[in-house]
């Protein structure tokens, strides 16, 4: 049987190539790991672990970094679901389709928008709102 | 109240936000309490939704449709008056 594995060719740089590999890996889980060092501004807290960090720019902000507010995971996978219904019904107003039919919906994701369908202004006001619930609900736990 | 104490809001959507995050840190802090924070985000509240509708006229108005302020006239239109036009033809 043929040996196709020829590490009497292939060795070297084989090993060269994993060696790599192992450094760009160690490179990126410390990056990844390292702890943010920012709070969030709604309820003050850090990271939790790895994973579950505190994001600087959120969704909605992303054309303007210095504007976003810094949300801790759980407030920003909130923020994001809040903003993702509010572009989607905005998406199916444009096109005039009802987002509770299924065609429409097959319709709505082959449809791609070159701009954004929210201003910033409405953004900042859909926040504001968000902003005022969660301190009802601040409110709510204190009492 | 001084000059010192006045805080003023700045009168924009994010402006609104920096209230809010304001009334964040000073319920945490203990300088704000609970009935105070209500207020302010039920006042937010009214505020953004106020906005919210201003923002829908706009697009109503840019798209072409006029309004006509039926509720701030006092030729406002009785209800059921259509129907007792359509009955007796007039």
């Amino acid at each position: 049987m043929q040996d196709t594995d020829r590490p009497h060719v292939h060795g070297e740089t084989r090993a060269r190539i994993l060696a790599l590999v192992k450094e760009i890996d160690a490179v990126y889980k410390q990056h990844m790991r390292k702890p943010t060092g920012m709070v969030c501004d709604i309820c003050n807290k850090g990271d939790t672990d790895d994973i579950h960090k505190v994001k600087d720019v959120v969704n909605g902000y992303e054309h303007r970094e210095h504007m976003s507010p810094r949300l801790c995971y759980g407030h920003a996978c909130g923020w994001n679901t809040s903003y993702t219904k509010l572009e989607y019904n905005r998406r199916c107003l444009l096109l005039g389709l009802n987002r509770k039919v299924f065609t429409d919906r097959i319709e709505m994701s082959r449809t791609v928008f070159n701009e954004p369908v929210l201003s910033d202004e409405e953004v900042d006001l859909h926040f504001a709102q968000y902003l005022a619930k969660q301190l009802q609900k601040t409110v709510k736990e204190k009492r | 109240m001084t000059d010192k104490q006045l805080k003023i809001t700045e009168k924009t959507s994010s402006g609104l936000c920096d209230a809010l995050f304001d009334e964040f840190d000073l319920l945490r802090n203990g300088l704000s309490d609970a009935h105070r924070a209500s207020a302010v985000a039920k006042l937010a509240v009214q505020i953004i939704n106020t906005k919210k509708l201003e923002i829908e006229a706009a697009a109503f108005h840019k798209a072409g449709l006029r309004f006509i302020p039926l509720a701030l006239t006092s030729k406002g239109i009785p209800i059921g008056k259509k129907e007792e036009n359509a009955e007796t033809g007039v």
